[in-house]
């Protein structure tokens, strides 16, 4: 497969310099170096500015409701295991209106890889303070400065027995392509949480910010990756991960935080394991059931 | 004595509910025509619980009736709560240390009400406990009115055979003991049999899951809530026979947002909820309507507004359902009137969602979802899977431009070729946006006008396609009901009361409520009211939500109504009381 193999009819409607191109672009070369056959991948989005972003790679897509690109997801990952599903989405989808499903989603364990667009910012209602927003943000909805504490992703995820934990930034391409990759080669559920800058609406979390502070996990060799084992149980070796998953104003870590093994959600569905729900047989019997009520 | 009520009372958790399934199928195989209604309240312990029981071997018995001859009371409040529902000559049975004494009336005596101690709690106490009440109770039951204990005996091996030889043993020990306590028989009831074919005892709900198996439902996504809940239970208990794939979601949001995303993978995919989760749903029903995505949606409503009256009966979602979601988008709303269209709507409602790729509403109520009737297994002789136009990856070409496949493509009938994720050649984005016929968004008029006639086209070939609606009755009626749902069975026990009466009443119900026969309505109602006739809408609603369905869309009022919103559904007699 080749870059032309991915083209749609439209090209991307972003403002220029907006993080999203990074995103689509490690999400292209990603797929290319997957090799998946395209008519078996579906990119399940939310509503904002990044959502668009399956129109602008040809493979399936459901462009679903703001903050539901997870359950609807989940619909079709069940309905039909064989598909490769990523879900993408803003931060507010993922972290605001999602946050119920984002959490069940990661101890559920399906395989889905979800790539949060997280900018910081409501980007496509023009610059409103979102849930990752840091206290204090001023803008349209927060006037005299955010109050609440942002939440902080990766440490939710390792709360909610995600299987894959990671974060990257549109600004490195190479090393956001290498994490979709290995997210989606993940058996379950992998977070991709990716910082994004905002080039219209957050001024202060810029690709000179990140710049300047972020480094990465797997080239930092005192960061210990910590165990968890099925049952979501882990010893002090965690504490190095919560503690990194908390620096922001000095360094920013990116790449993978946690990588570990829980069977999934559907190697354990009863239903499936009878055949998947998109197989048809024309005449289902029911004479057994009925004989139940008799 | 060709019909018997009984009502069998306590708080919740002293097996209520199963004394009412073990009589009522026992009563079904031995023959008679047998409805068993369930009043509950929304607590797991302690309040007021009853089951009515009524059974005919003489003639069917459609509905529930509010007067009862036989009331089982295992606390003072099923005897203080039931005195003015009791019939001239009817009975109170009840434990022997409940004292009643203050509750007998003039009256009462008067009309031959008796009331009848017995020793309950000291003989459930040498059997081993209070698990043996229901069936106890039971046995006094089958002694007062003379029924054959074989049958129950039957039922208790079948329900209690996983559960060792000792609980039957004990079971069977208890049910002697009822029969024994009855003392004489009381009730004369003309036991022979009429009809001898077998037939199933299920409510509503099983109906419809029984339906939306054979129709290869595989997916159902739902969130706990009554009186819906029975519908994810029954559809998980036949996960593995059937291979369903049931989530029990974290709430209706993602219920239903995961029956679409099922729906847009290519399985039938089912939710079931009551009025306050649909109105979770409902953002998502709209997304169902603008992805054109097949999905099939039960809303078995119940007693709001709010939390409102969680176990109680009520038919006042039907503008919820009708108007679920911003914006216009072609839908189908079935309302179903008694459990054999329950299965025939629950089939019907997947073919329906995929040949239209629209989403399904099938609306119940509490009354048809949790009571029970005996009926003949369902015929499923030449029921057929219809799914639309579904294309393949040689077919997709023929709607193909450049390479691009048109999942909107226009079309006479309004209805597109679909291609499922895994079909080459169809990649293509399912959207909530607006979008061009490739699904590719753009807002400009011209296309917005084309998408928007293109989906509402689907609602004029989907109404061709339903039966239309037909008056139920003989020769030139009297008088016309005018309803929906489960007021069927509550009609049929009332016309039939009627016809005792030499009154001929007709009744029409209304099945479809999206798209609406207005025309076919319209002339069945000036039928009877350019002749005079009594023409009465009949709901369980404080506003006649139907009767301001059926002004809109036909341009008639009805002024005469029977309405009903105490949580309670009515009854044949609260219908001819109303009448008079």
């Amino acid at each position: 497969m080749e870059m032309k193999d991915l083209q749609t009819r439209q090209n991307p409607n972003w403002c220029p310099g907006c993080g999203d191109y990074g995103i689509l672009a490690a999400l292209k070369a990603a797929l290319i170096e997957l090799n998946f056959d395209i008519k078996n991948v579906v990119i399940v989005t939310g509503i904002g500015c990044g959502s668009k972003i399956n129109h602008w790679v040809k493979c399936y897509g459901f462009e679903s409701l703001h903050g539901r690109p997870i359950p609807v997801a989940t619909g079709v990952k069940l309905a039909n295991p064989d598909l490769k599903v990523i879900a993408i989405g803003g931060d507010g989808d993922a972290y605001g209106l999602g946050m119920g499903h984002f959490i069940h989603a990661m101890r559920r364990n399906l395989d889905i890889t979800y790539i949060v667009q997280d900018n910081q910012v409501y980007g496509l209602t023009t610059g409103q303070t979102s849930p990752t927003s840091d206290r204090g943000t001023k803008s349209k909805s927060t006037p005299f400065g955010a109050i609440e504490v942002p939440v902080n992703p990766i440490d939710l995820a390792f709360g909610s027995g995600a299987t894959f934990i990671a974060r990257g930034y549109a600004g490195d391409l190479k090393h956001l392509t290498s994490l979709i990759v290995q997210g989606v080669k993940h058996e379950g559920f992998a977070l991709i949480d990716t910082l994004q800058p905002c080039v219209s609406f957050n001024k202060i979390n810029t690709y000179d910010f990140f710049n300047k502070r972020v480094y990465k996990l797997e080239e930092d060799k005192s960061y210990k990756m910590p165990f968890i084992d099925e049952n979501g149980m882990f010893d002090t070796s965690i504490g190095d991960a919560m503690k990194r998953s908390r620096e922001w104003n000095e360094k920013i870590p990116i790449g993978v935080f946690y990588k570990g093994f829980r069977p999934t959600y559907e190697s354990s569905e009863i239903g499936l394991s009878e055949g998947r729900p998109v197989e048809f047989d024309n005449d289902i019997d029911i004479e057994d059931l009925m004989a139940g009520y008799m | 004595m060709t019909t018997l009520n009984i009502l069998i009372g306590g708080p919740a958790g002293s097996g209520i509910e199963s004394a009412g399934q073990i009589l009522g199928q026992a009563l079904n195989r031995s023959g008679a025509s047998v409805v068993v209604t369930n009043e509950i309240m929304s607590q797991i312990r302690g309040g007021h619980n009853f089951n009515k029981v009524r059974f005919s071997y003489a003639e069917k018995v459609f509905a529930h009736e509010w007067e009862v001859d036989i009331v089982m009371a295992l606390d003072r409040m099923s005897v203080a709560d039931h005195l003015d529902e009791i019939k001239d000559g009817g009975l109170f049975i009840f434990d022997e240390s409940i004292n009643v004494q203050d509750l007998i009336s003039e009256e009462l005596r008067a009309r031959g009400v008796e009331f009848l101690p017995i020793k309950l709690e000291a003989s459930i106490k040498d059997l081993g406990g209070d698990i043996y009440k229901n069936v106890l109770m039971i046995g006094t039951i089958l002694g007062l009115t003379g029924i054959d204990p074989v049958f129950v005996e039957k039922v208790i091996k079948d329900k209690f055979g996983n559960k060792g030889v000792e609980i039957i043993e004990n079971n069977l020990k208890a049910l002697k003991k009822g029969l024994e306590m009855a003392g004489r028989q009381r009730f004369q009831i003309n036991t022979t049999r009429k009809d001898s074919s077998a037939k199933m005892l299920l409510n509503g709900n099983d109906a419809v899951c029984l339906g939306a198996v054979k129709s290869g439902c595989k997916f159902v996504a739902e969130y706990p809530m009554t009186p819906s809940s029975s519908v994810l239970h029954t559809m998980a208990s036949w996960a593995k026979s059937h291979g369903i794939v049931v989530k029990h979601a974290e709430d209706e949001i993602a219920a239903m947002n995961m029956i679409v995303g099922a729906g847009f993978a290519g399985a039938r995919a089912m939710t079931a909820t009551s009025g306050g989760g649909f109105a979770l749903m409902t953002e998502a029903c709209g997304m169902a309507g603008c992805s054109e995505t097949p999905c099939v949606v039960v809303e078995a409503m119940r007693a709001g507004p709010s939390t409102g009256l969680p176990t109680k009966t009520e038919q006042g979602d039907l503008r919820q359902v009708l108007h679920a979601s911003q914006g216009e988008y072609p839908r189908l709303v079935m309302v179903p009137g008694d459990v054999k269209e329950c299965f025939d709507m629950g089939f019907e409602a997947f073919n329906y969602a995929e040949k239209y790729q629209i989403p399904v509403f099938v609306l119940t109520d509490k009354y048809l979802s949790e009571t029970y009737v005996n009926i003949e297994p369902f015929n499923v002789s030449g029921l057929a899977l219809n799914r639309g136009k579904l294309l393949d990856e040689k077919t997709v070409e023929t709607q193909s431009e450049n390479g691009f496949y048109k999942r909107y493509a226009d079309s006479q009938d309004g209805i597109s070729g679909r291609a499922l994720p895994g079909t080459a050649g169809g990649c293509h984005v399912s959207t909530s946006y607006e979008h061009d016929e490739f699904g590719d968004l753009i807002e400009d008029a011209p296309n917005r006008i084309l998408q928007v006639e293109k989906r509402m086209r689907k609602m004029t070939a989907l109404k061709s396609e339903l039966p239309p609606p037909v008056v139920d009755g003989e020769g030139d009626g009297d008088m016309l009901f005018v309803s929906l749902g489960s007021m069927k069975s509550v009609l049929q026990e009332t016309v039939s009361k009627l016809k005792g009466r030499n009154k001929n009443a007709h009744v029409l119900l209304i099945q479809y409520l999206i798209p609406f026969h207005s025309e076919e309505i319209k002339s069945i109602l000036e039928k009877y009211l350019n002749a005079g006739k009594k023409v009465v809408l009949v709901e369980q609603n404080f506003t006649a939500q139907l009767g301001g369905i059926i002004a809109e869309n036909t341009g008639i009022l009805l002024n005469e109504k029977i309405l009903k919103y105490d949580g309670f559904q009515m009854d044949s007699e609260y219908i001819l009381n109303k009448l008079a």
